[in-house]
């Protein structure tokens, strides 16, 4: 009897020594380290499985963890792998895929859900990649320094019937954008140039930064221009720390010419 | 006796049928107008003040002008704003040259001072277009009241040359002369920091005591520094004041406001 007793303890042993082994790689996954946050302006949470955590500077951010930022906020995270994000205020991000080998990252995969991302990407091996998924599109890039803005819930001017944007807008290097829809369409937008995402819509053709219509981190909450958010965004977006606005007058274009001279009539004398 | 009572209850009923087409049509209109232009009739969010600095001169074998302002636009909707916009003038006249601001008087002044104020609405109404109709007038050595037009719009934006046209036009009520600018610019190239424009334009007048139009044109190069919101043109060619040279340069200012009206 007692023998048989033992064989039952074994047997239930070895099923949680199993367990374990089964289970424990992704325990340690979900409480994997992907970066810290290095700055912070105003206020953001992380939301951690059920917790929610308030952030402060050099609070350190976890594989699956959704940080939002509140108004009049922002706040940088720096990855593990030396790549640094920007979040605009009212934004929510949720770090999804950070695979590490030897301490250097290789692949990473961000979920923008709603506002602004600025990401700086040191220049990345052959092998790694760095991808921001917003709800309609997929911006991948290779060493670079771009923003990303999901807007939800506006029509804008000539996309009657769409209320989904992702902008993307390139400072440095190449980013490869496409729709979540159709990945096997990308365009290439390169330093200087900006593109959007219209809802199940391949991308448009890039055009000039300030020009092409896109908002800027921060940029989600409204702008003037017929929808375009570009000004009032980009000016969010310079107050917590972006870099200057996009050139233009509400249109996110430049401003128009200075008025013109007086009207000098040169007429001849006598 | 009978029929002034008719008469009258005829008069309500269409007046009446008037007043429910008019409601019925101007709430179509509205919502028509929602379709196109969400958020058209609400104030909007947030709102945006843009100051806007510049300055410029202008030289030719027979005058010369500078000018230096400030303009600020304040956002009302989304698609409308307010204008003010105050600019000095001082003008440089060659010896033979009529008065420009008094050409009837043949009076000759070196050097002439005035001030323009002016103030009116912007009208944004699709992306990468404005159109400033302004009204005003001078002070100083000209004392003119006048009316002016600017437009300006980006084509072709999802290229990497997008075009900008743009197009001036104002009439002075001292010298009853109308003139005009137009310029075509095209985006050379654009990097983060910076965007270069190409292109060409002139300026055009008549009215008064120019019985026929004169004016100048050439080529402009531009650079917008992004980083600094700050923009410099200039433009070179030849036109009825003989070779002419003209440089200007803007400075912009955007201050977000929270909340709104």
């Amino acid at each position: 009897m007692a023998g048989r007793t033992d064989g039952w303890a074994l047997c239930l042993f070895l099923a949680f020594v199993s367990l374990a082994v089964c289970f424990a790689p992704s325990i340690a996954r979900a409480q994997q380290n992907v970066g810290t946050v290095t700055q912070l302006s105003g206020s953001a949470q992380i939301q951690r499985a059920s917790l929610t955590v308030s952030v402060s500077q050099g609070t350190a951010v976890e594989l699956h963890d959704r940080l939002a930022t509140s108004v009049n906020s922002s706040a940088t995270v720096t990855l593990t792998s030396g790549i640094t994000v920007t979040l605009a205020e009212h934004t929510n991000l949720t770090f999804d895929q950070n695979v590490t080998t030897g301490g250097t990252g290789r692949n990473t995969q961000l979920n923008l859900f709603e506002g602004g991302l600025r990401s700086i990407v040191p220049a990345l091996l052959q092998t790694q990649t760095f991808e921001v998924h917003t709800p309609n599109a997929i911006s991948a890039v290779r060493g670079t320094d771009f923003d990303t803005t999901y807007i939800e819930g506006r029509i804008r001017p000539g996309y009657e019937g769409c209320q989904r944007y992702t902008d993307v807008r390139v400072r440095e290097g190449v980013v490869a954008v496409s729709n979540l829809a159709n990945p096997a369409e990308v365009i290439e937008v390169s330093a200087g140039y900006e593109t959007t995402v219209p809802c199940l819509l391949a991308p448009l053709s890039a055009g000039p930064l300030g020009i092409a219509g896109a908002a800027g981190p921060g940029g989600a909450g409204g702008g003037r221009g017929g929808g375009s958010a570009s000004s009032a965004g980009g000016a969010a977006a310079a107050a917590v720390g972006f870099s200057a606005p996009p050139p233009g007058s509400g249109t996110s274009a430049p401003p128009p010419p200075p008025p013109p001279m007086p009207p000098l009539s040169p007429v001849l004398g006598p | 006796m009978a029929s002034q009572p008719k008469t009258l209850r005829t008069f309500r009923v269409v007046g009446l049928l008037v007043v429910v087409c008019t409601l019925g049509w101007t709430g179509n209109a509205r919502a028509q107008l929602e379709d196109l232009y969400p958020g058209f009739f609400g104030p909007a969010n947030p709102q945006v003040l843009d100051a806007i600095f510049f300055g410029g001169g202008f030289g030719s074998q027979d005058y010369g002008a500078v000018q230096e302002g400030f303009q600020f636009e304040q956002t009302v909707t989304p698609y409308i704003g307010v204008v003010g916009r105050v600019t000095g003038y001082q003008l440089w006249i060659g010896d033979h040259f009529n008065n420009p601001l008094a050409p009837a008087t043949f009076t000759h002044q070196a050097r002439l001072n005035f001030a323009r104020l002016q103030g009116g609405v912007e009208l944004s109404l699709y992306p990468g277009t404005t159109l400033f109709l302004l009204g005003g007038g001078d002070v100083g050595d000209s004392h003119a009241g006048v009316i002016e037009g600017d437009y300006s719009s980006w084509l072709f934006t999802h290229t990497h040359h997008p075009l900008n046209f743009s197009f001036s036009a104002s009439h002075d009520y001292e010298n009853h002369v109308t003139s005009s600018e137009i310029d075509l610019r095209m985006v050379a190239f654009s990097t983060a920091n910076y965007l270069a424009t190409v292109g060409g334009g002139g300026a055009i007048y008549q009215g008064g005591q120019i019985t026929s139009a004169g004016g100048q044109g050439g080529p402009d190069l531009g650079v917008y520094f992004r980083k600094w919101a700050f923009g410099i043109n200039v433009q070179a060619g030849y036109g009825t004041s003989g070779g002419f040279g003209q440089i200007s340069f803007i400075k912009q200012f955007d201050f977000v406001e929270s909340g709104s009206f």
